[in-house]
């Protein structure tokens, strides 16, 4: 509100036209294809990203020989820059879901790892010496202790890696789809639509919020009172 | 040093034979002998460090001797190792840290159940861990061990960290248990009231590295009560054993 009095409204809109402009977003006909598009995208990187960034990290931290060879790539992934993926990907695949949601992977990717790797390193060994003194079959050991205190730790990393997922995702299809918010972000852009703008980075930061605490910090909330009771003294 | 008082095999659960243990260059146990008999509730006793707990954990399989060996009565010998600590899954309930030794199946489940009601603790089948003082968790502990059906219980001062009165409680619900279930113990501590009052027999085991300082065969529990002093004179004796 202060900034658009001193910007002209094509760059800094009045508040009261961004929330027309959202109500317009809202209530058109392709708002919930644009809508599913993106979450579609978005889900499927978090799922696959949970999948296999836990995964190798579960196989890191139990095995050193892993953690050697998926360290260095794990730090690769992380520190080459979105775009620098986005190129490679459309490359590979072309145009379409493909390209954002392997972006989104390469960054929530290693998030899941690291989180997981520090997961095992931190399990009580008391608890895993306790199995195995009681001849515990590893199958049993795996889900009753592993996995409950590798949960706890994926669900933190859920919340960062969603966040980025849907930062870079929305990146990534703006250049890649048709369909979805960051097509549209991109689109108002280059039309020079202000209100647009920072209608759908408004709608996009809500979403993202819901997200947050309506999903990841509920689970996270009843995962930390289960797993951290205590119980031995 | 050879123990006092060793049966023939045949009545013996298991027997150390000459064990030795050693971290590195630091020899902790040399020359060890000790035996278990069926029914046997025999106490470790030696100052805190002396090595008590390493020889505990031979036994149970946790650690490998450095020198001589462990016979056991049948090869695939049963053996439920109890902690200092509790070591309970605090995400699971009562009744799932038992079913996470026993398994889920029918007998399992039942053999989880008669357990949770040798230690007086069904009705807390659902609780979970922090949800329970800290002797109902000792407890939930033993149970662990009962329900797995070993045919040795190894307990490693199960005790510490009570307080007094519910240490009197612990010894007394032991006795009990050891009575009715005819258990087989090798019980650590460094508590000698704890000893004289549970064991039919106590090592004492001292010296750096530690080996088996002296034997002291205990009168039958029964008769402990109607020996006025006895249990004192047991304690003191121990304690010179153990010597400074």
């Amino acid at each position: 509100m202060v900034l658009s009095r001193f910007y002209p409204p094509a760059i800094i809109p009045p508040v009261e036209r961004i929330g027309s402009a959202l109500q317009g977003i809202v209530q058109s006909d392709v708002f919930f294809a644009d809508l599913f598009a993106t979450l579609f995208r978005v889900i499927w990187s978090f799922i696959a990203s949970l999948v296999i960034g836990v995964g190798l990290g579960l196989a890191a931290g139990v095995r050193k020989a892993f953690l050697g060879v998926l360290h260095p790539v794990m730090v690769l992934a992380e520190s080459a820059p979105p775009v620098a993926w986005l190129v490679v990907a459309i490359l590979l695949f072309g145009m379409g879901h493909a390209p954002s949601m392997l972006v989104g992977m390469s960054a929530a990717i290693p998030i899941f790892f690291f989180n997981t790797v520090s997961a095992v390193k931190s399990l009580d060994r008391n608890l895993l010496e306790m199995a195995g003194s009681y001849q515990v079959p590893w199958i049993r050991v795996f889900f009753s202790v592993y996995m409950p205190g590798i949960l706890l730790h994926a669900v933190s990393a859920s919340s960062s890696s969603l966040s980025v997922i849907w930062r870079v995702v929305i990146m990534a299809e703006a250049f890649t789809s048709a369909r979805g918010f960051g097509p549209q972000l991109w689109g108002a852009y280059l039309y020079s639509d202000a209100e647009v703008v920072y209608a759908y980075i408004a709608l996009i930061v809500m979403l993202g919020f819901i997200l947050e605490f309506g999903l990841i910090k509920p689970v996270s909330g009843w995962l930390d009172v289960r797993t951290g009771g205590g119980g031995n003294e | 040093m050879s123990e006092q008082g060793v049966v023939a095999m045949s009545e013996c659960l298991f027997r150390c034979n000459d064990i030795g243990k050693s971290f590195g260059e630091h020899p902790v146990l040399e020359h060890m002998n000790f035996a278990l008999n069926a029914g046997e509730v025999v106490g470790l006793v030696g100052p805190s460090g002396c090595g008590k707990t390493t020889l505990l954990r031979l036994m149970a399989g946790l650690d490998a001797p450095s020198s001589g060996e462990l016979s056991y009565r049948s090869a695939n010998a049963r053996r439920a190792y109890i902690f200092q600590e509790s070591r309970l899954i605090p995400w699971l309930t009562v009744m799932q840290n038992l079913l996470f030794v026993t398994g889920k199946s029918a007998e399992g489940q039942v053999l989880a159940r008669e357990a949770l009601l040798a230690v007086d603790l069904a009705a807390y089948a659902g609780h979970y861990p922090d949800q329970l003082s800290g002797g109902m968790r000792r407890r939930v502990a033993l149970a662990r061990a009962l329900a797995y059906g070993p045919e040795i219980f190894l307990m490693d001062e199960p005790f510490a960290g009570l307080d007094f009165p519910l240490r009197m409680q612990m010894i007394e619900f032991l006795n009990a248990l050891f009575a009715r279930k005819s258990m087989s113990v090798v019980f650590v501590s460094h508590d000698t009231r704890e000893l004289v009052q549970l064991c039919d027999r106590v090592c004492i085991i001292g010296g750096t590295p530690a080996t088996v300082r002296n034997v002291m065969t205990m009168m039958p529990k029964l008769g402990r009560k109607d020996a006025p002093g006895y249990l004192r004179e047991m304690e003191d004796e121990m304690l010179r054993s153990m010597g400074p």
